[in-house]
């Protein structure tokens, strides 16, 4: 099975690493989308679909708060389960974005079993196509 | 409460800041760079080489940055590794200026987690810049293509 991601962060690089680290664990990826703050992933998600969206928190114009306050005022983004990736792991910032609908929270840095951990619970139907290459 | 690096019998807040600093560029090299740096940290009043300097400003419960630097060599390597390149020639220098931003970002943040577990924090886009001028204490590791070094500097 494959599914459908959108991958936010002002850092290319970080999205082009996350983006790896799915591939490599042999997650189907019929699409993934990238969008550098929650702003300008809204403005996508007016024309796309997707399954799951990972996003950092610290970001310009549009935070990772402020994305997820975005989705959740909306009825149909709403159900689109969302994973936090960030360093700021503090108990506070995690109990606040959990409650402002974050399915799951990653800490960088993170080895890639935990990424792959976590979206297994997540989206139990998405399961990689090897035991992944390490 | 000040939380800098200093070389001598600081107190006790100034002796974890080293220890945790040092297993925050551990942890970040090992986990994401797949990098283990050899063994033996040393501190010094500049780093050994500064070809990229990033700064990550921080406020909250602890206000301050944490600068990293490092040559050019060991900064395509690790963003070879990072990318996942096998050809660290195909690494570009806006790549490796992005790296070394992310580097820092994730040294500062679990640094701050390992400093105040409890604290909150929020962390500025990190900038590639040296800190601004006083004395401060560089812990530098030793990798098989070059130093990177890390600084830390706050107060409440």
């Amino acid at each position: 099975m494959t599914k459908r991601l959108m991958i936010v962060d002002d850092s290319p690089v970080m999205r082009s690493f996350v983006r790896r680290t799915l591939e490599i664990a042999g997650f189907g990826i019929e699409h993934c989308a990238e969008a550098s703050n929650g702003a300008e992933a809204i403005e996508k998600l007016s024309g796309i679909e997707v399954d799951l969206i990972l996003t950092d928190i610290n970001m310009p114009v549009l935070d990772g708060e402020g994305l997820l306050r975005a989705l959740r005022s909306d009825p149909e983004l709403s159900r689109i389960p969302v994973v936090v990736v960030s360093t700021d792991s503090t108990d506070q910032r995690i109990d606040s974005l959990m409650g402002l609908g974050a399915r799951g929270y990653l800490k960088k840095p993170f080895p890639p079993e935990k990424l792959s951990g976590i979206l297994s619970g997540i989206l139990p139907d998405w399961e990689p196509r090897s035991e992944g290459n390490f | 409460m000040n939380t800098n690096i200093e070389a001598g019998a600081g107190g006790g807040a100034q002796v974890t800041a080293r220890a945790e600093c040092e297993a925050a560029l551990v942890e970040v090299l090992e986990t994401m760079f797949f990098e283990l740096p050899a063994e033996g940290s040393t501190l010094a009043g500049a780093p050994p080489d500064a070809a990229i300097a990033v700064t990550a400003a921080f406020a909250g419960d602890l206000n301050g940055s944490l600068s990293l630097a490092s040559g050019l060599h060991a900064l395509r390597r690790l963003t070879a590794n990072f990318l996942g390149r096998e050809d660290a020639l195909t690494v570009t220098d806006a790549e490796i200026r992005q790296v070394a931003c992310e580097l820092a970002n994730m040294v500062c943040g679990n640094a701050l987690s390992r400093i105040e577990p409890h604290g909150r924090f929020r962390i500025a886009t990190p900038e590639l810049r040296m800190p601004g001028p006083g004395p401060r204490h560089w812990i530098t590791f030793p990798l098989e293509s070059g130093d990177i070094s890390v600084t830390l500097e706050s107060g409440s």
